[in-house]
């Protein structure tokens, strides 16, 4: 399947007025894709030493496969699994931080002068994130914002292409000219949020450094004045799009393209399942519903001898929501308070793809959100309504038995994690799974919280979405 | 983790080790005094059949079929279990909440509306013939026989003792196996046939094993990795805590390994959680569809039947033989009608008895076994779900022991009432029974493919079409079924508790 240019994620217009931003966008895809495709390139190259064609394909240059391509979609459920299997019903409660500033911070990089620099995130890594909106005097919930929107392409949308930050290719050159529209992102914004908001508060002040000023090779990561991606309106005042460190574009190709790659842990047999294969090829996160799901879901179309890429437009989506789950106080149809907020239309291929949602009951009505119920319990967090929306991406096939790859080995392997039996992780393969025990940062944040806030217990952490700290 | 020793003289019959009856009675009794029904349960538990005696019995069918003597299996004594609802195991002292089972202590018939149910009509609980408020079960007696009279003896006996207890009947459901297609449900297809295994073991002797073992020891197809262990093929071992209390269940992340049993009390051990669903089936409507879908398809109605529920008539997996259904020598046999997997390649299997299972391949994409077909919906096997990992597959399943109702639709009257008496064990109605019905079969995109279970799945919003999307001959092709063809008309969440339950109540 060869296309002629990558669309943006649902088809959705923002770029249409900016001169080159859709060829900006597409261009950007496009070398993303072919970053992958050389990492597997190599790899084979490496191990096998010999020159191999990959399964995996940048549809821009296609792959001259002459068979109708199939599509497939593959689901995966919102809520992250890995806080469901390590706190049980408690982590609806523990992942749903929003709106207080109560969010965990990663390291995106350096000042000039070799500050480090922190940027809060939400801790939902299924490519789905929510903020939620509470009644000031009851606690109630109002309203749950859902985004599953990419930070690559705000990104692009304010600058033309993506900050350095989201981008691997290190040679990658622009050649559009595309320059973004800082202005109509900031109206979309204000629209989105129904809030007047300083154009400033959306970017950086400053640059931004990939490394201390020590290293000899750093570069710049964000620009002055480029968009700020966990700006205060995308993370403690409201969602705009993801802001987990793992929920990117960047990160379901890379993750397309490593599990395309057919392993073997024994020199004979292929993982039977997702979490074996997960552990085998090191790509994302194993307990997770997400990346466990994507990988096994294109390893197992490789496993055909095809050729297998992602279809465009290439993008995470919400695909459905269960109203079915939940009870109004007086009958009402749930399924009518659960609005597609972007994109306003479908493309009509047979798809569901939506980037952002609002989950609300209209005033008048005599009832909120809270007092909706799910399996007899109100709705007291964001992450039990997360929980009934199916995510999904879908795949393309084509080339059907064409191609023979042979077996590359496992570089990790699986444990069972002692901490928690319910979580596997990876481990390095000459290393014993009884050296494990150390938690993500999410987990550690978790962790902390967990302890700082017993149950109903309120604990407020000062942090500033943008922080500076000694490096 | 060693397999753990089974309490088969304290585990009541039907749950682990399953009647497989000929007929079978449901015989639902509503208590109206508490004290009173407290005396006759006690005298109720040494007539209960044990899990011990219901694998002897299965044992020398097995053994008999075997030998081509099937005839000579004795009807012997009808068979008894009994369940209680979460409202009079609360009148007899116990806390129903203590079994962590949302679903069980609301009830059925206040869980209808969240399964998708009709909230009018004959589906809705008002019309309901049993199970809801008008007619409620607090005391389900499950009586079976290979001989219809020796069951209906049976439960007359029982009805009018229960009766001088002070219970009061309020409904008695007749289920019996078709005699025209043995082992089919009204809709034509073998029934029943895939179940998991439970890990355990009778004795501490070795090898006395609860499920038997089939598979030849080392065979290659018992240590793939990232597949479940197998008693025999297609046939996966699950620790027995998701169907008995007490026990171990499954991990979840691993397909063998396990974790600490449910926390519930002791006096849930041995025992499980029942789902009883009276389900009406329109055996007319269905033909009228499945015709209808297969001329819009320009294929032959078996050939949609088969891809809709993922087996062939006879019972034989179309991921196993694709190109037609090859009859009942393959459909009955145990060892060949659930060999395969979804995604991976399964086999060749080597049986104990030297016999090989032919390799089956995988069906990625659903050509052969569409994503969802009813089988592959309720249980996918291999296959990706929305939970990603298949080791939580194993966490879902469930025992069915359901058996059908009414005449077939083939020799009795065409608009008499039939259907299914489904019954289904567990340790969690929510993450099991209930998981499967809201999760999977009502759902148009989980765990995976294009549409609902169009068979048993209901739409549960205000509009009840449902469609799917099918695979044929590589292009996708939509169906719609424009009615529902099982109707929910009564049933239960029940709890099946230990033998010694009912001698020791206070």
């Amino acid at each position: 399947m060869k296309i002629s240019a990558f669309s943006p994620p649902a088809g959705i217009n923002d770029f249409d007025p900016i001169p080159n931003q859709r060829a900006a966008w597409s261009e950007f895809l496009g070398s993303t894709f072919d970053f992958e495709v050389q990492r597997s390139i190599d790899e084979y190259q490496q191990t096998l030493h010999k020159t191999v064609t990959p399964q995996f394909y940048n549809p821009l240059r296609g792959n001259g496969a002459t068979d109708a391509p199939v599509k497939q979609k593959q689901p995966w459920q919102g809520f992250p699994n890995v806080n469901l299997v390590k706190y049980g019903a408690l982590a609806y409660d523990l992942t749903d931080l929003t709106p207080t500033n109560r969010l965990p911070e990663a390291m995106i990089g350096f000042t000039e002068e070799g500050l480090e620099v922190s940027a809060p995130y939400r801790p939902q890594d299924e490519y789905l994130e929510w903020y939620v909106t509470r009644d000031e005097k009851s606690g109630k919930i109002l309203k749950i914002t859902f985004s599953c929107e990419a930070p690559e392409y705000w990104s692009a949308f304010a600058q033309g292409y993506p900050s350095r930050y989201y981008i691997e290719d290190s040679n990658f050159v622009p050649t559009t000219g595309a320059s973004g529209d800082l202005k109509a992102l900031h109206a979309v914004y204000e629209d989105l949020l129904n809030h007047k908001i300083p154009i400033e508060d959306l970017t950086f002040p400053e640059d931004i450094y990939s490394d201390p000023p020590s290293t000899k090779d750093r570069f710049i990561v964000f620009k002055k004045n480029d968009y700020n991606p966990y700006n205060v309106w995308n993370t403690t005042r409201g969602i705009i799009h993801l802001t987990q460190p793992a929920n990117t574009l960047g990160a379901e190709i890379n993750l397309a393209a490593r599990a395309s790659v057919r392993r073997t842990p024994d020199g004979k047999n292929e993982p039977a399942d997702s979490v074996h294969m997960i552990c085998c090829s090191g790509y994302g996160t194993a307990s997770r519903n997400s990346d466990p799901a994507i990988g096994f879901f294109v390893n197992s179309f490789a496993r055909s001898n095809s050729f297998v890429t992602l279809f465009d437009p290439v993008a995470l989506y919400m695909t459905s929501f269960n109203a079915a789950a939940f009870t109004a106080p007086n009958g009402d149809d749930v399924s009518q308070f659960f609005a597609v907020v972007r994109p306003k239309a479908q493309l009509n291929d047979g798809f569901n793809r939506w980037l952002r949602a609002e989950f609300s009951v209209p005033p008048g009505r005599g009832y909120v959100v809270g007092d909706i119920t799910k399996a007899n319990a109100p709705i007291s967090s964001g992450g039990v309504v997360a929980a009934e929306i199916t995510m999904m991406l879908v795949g393309v096939v084509d080339g059907k038995g064409s191609i023979h790859v042979d077996l590359l080995p496992c570089p990790l392997k699986g444990c069972k994690s002692k901490v928690n039996a319910g979580l596997f992780v990876q481990q390095e393969l000459d290393k014993p799974c009884s050296a494990l025990g150390n938690f993500t940062e999410l987990d550690a944040t978790l962790e902390r919280l967990i302890q700082a806030r017993p149950l109903g217990i309120s604990v407020r952490r000062k942090v500033r979405p943008y922080r500076r700290g000694l490096y | 983790m060693d397999e753990e020793i089974l309490e088969i003289d304290d585990i009541q019959g039907n749950s682990i080790a399953g009647f497989n009856k000929q007929h079978m009675t449901l015989l639902s009794l509503r208590v109206q005094d508490a004290e009173r029904a407290r005396s006759w349960l006690r005298t109720l538990s040494p007539q209960l059949t044990t899990a011990r005696s219901a694998i002897g019995s299965k044992l020398m069918f097995r053994q008999l079929r075997a030998a081509g003597l099937r005839a000579l299996f004795p009807a012997g004594p009808a068979v008894l279990n009994a369940a209680v609802s979460a409202p009079f195991l609360r009148s007899l002292g116990f806390h129903p909440e203590r079994l962590s089972d949302e679903p069980f202590v609301a009830g059925l018939e206040a869980r209808s509306a969240s399964l998708g149910d009709p909230k009018a009509g004959p589906g809705a609980p008002a019309s309901w013939v049993i199970g809801n408020t008008q007619r409620p079960i607090d005391l389900l007696l499950i009586v079976g026989s290979e001989d219809a009279t020796a069951v209906s003896d049976r439960v007359s006996e029982l009805r009018r003792a229960a009766e001088a207890s002070g219970f009061q009947t309020t409904g008695i459901d007749e289920g019996s196996v078709r005699s025209d297609e043995r082992g089919h449900e009204h809709f034509g297809f073998n029934d029943g046939i895939s179940q998991p295994a439970i890990r355990g073991r009778n004795s501490a002797t070795p090898g006395d094993f609860f499920e038997p073992r089939t598979i030849a020891p080392n065979d290659p197809s018992n240590s793939e990795i990232g597949l479940p262990e197998f008693a025999s093929p297609g046939k996966p071992l699950i620790w027995p805590g998701q169907f008995l209390f007490g026990y171990r269940v499954q991990d979840g992340t691993t397909q063998r390994g396990s974790s600490s049993p449910i926390d519930a009390p002791s006096w849930a051990r041995n025992g499980s959680l029942i789902v009883y669903r009276r389900l009406r089936q329109d055996v007319g409507a269905f033909r009228i569809f499945l015709d209808k879908a297969a001329s819009q398809l320009g294929i032959p109605s078996s050939i949609v039947g088969s891809k809709l529920i993922g087996r062939w008539s006879s019972g034989a997996s179309p991921v196993m033989y694709p190109n037609g259904d090859p009859g009942s020598a393959i459909g009955n046999d145990s060892e060949q009608n659930n060999s395969f997997q979804y995604i991976n390649s399964y086999g060749p299997v080597t049986l104990k008895n030297g016999d090989v299972i032919p390799q089956s391949p995988g069906d990625v994409f659903g050509d052969r076994c569409p994503l969802v077909a009813h089988l592959r919906k309720v249980n996918p096997r291999d296959g990706l779900t929305e939970e990603a990992s298949s080791a939580r597959t194993l966490t879902h399943r469930i025992l069915r022991r359901g058996i059908p109702f009414g005449p077939s639709y083939e020799v009795g009257p065409r608009d008499a009432e039939r259907g299914l008496l489904f019954v289904a064990y567990q340790t969690s109605i929510a993450q099991q029974f209930e998981f499967l019905v809201t999760n999977w079969m009502n759902r148009e995109d989980r765990p995976a493919g294009d549409g609902f279970d169009l068979v048993v799945g209901q739409n549960p919003g205000a509009v009840r079409t449902r469609s799917a999307s099918i695979p044929i001959d590589g292009k996708i092709s939509p169906i719609i079924a424009l009615s529902d063809f099982i109707m929910p008309t009564g049933g239960a969440y029940l709890f099946s508790p230990s033998i010694s339950f009912f001698s020791n109540l206070p």
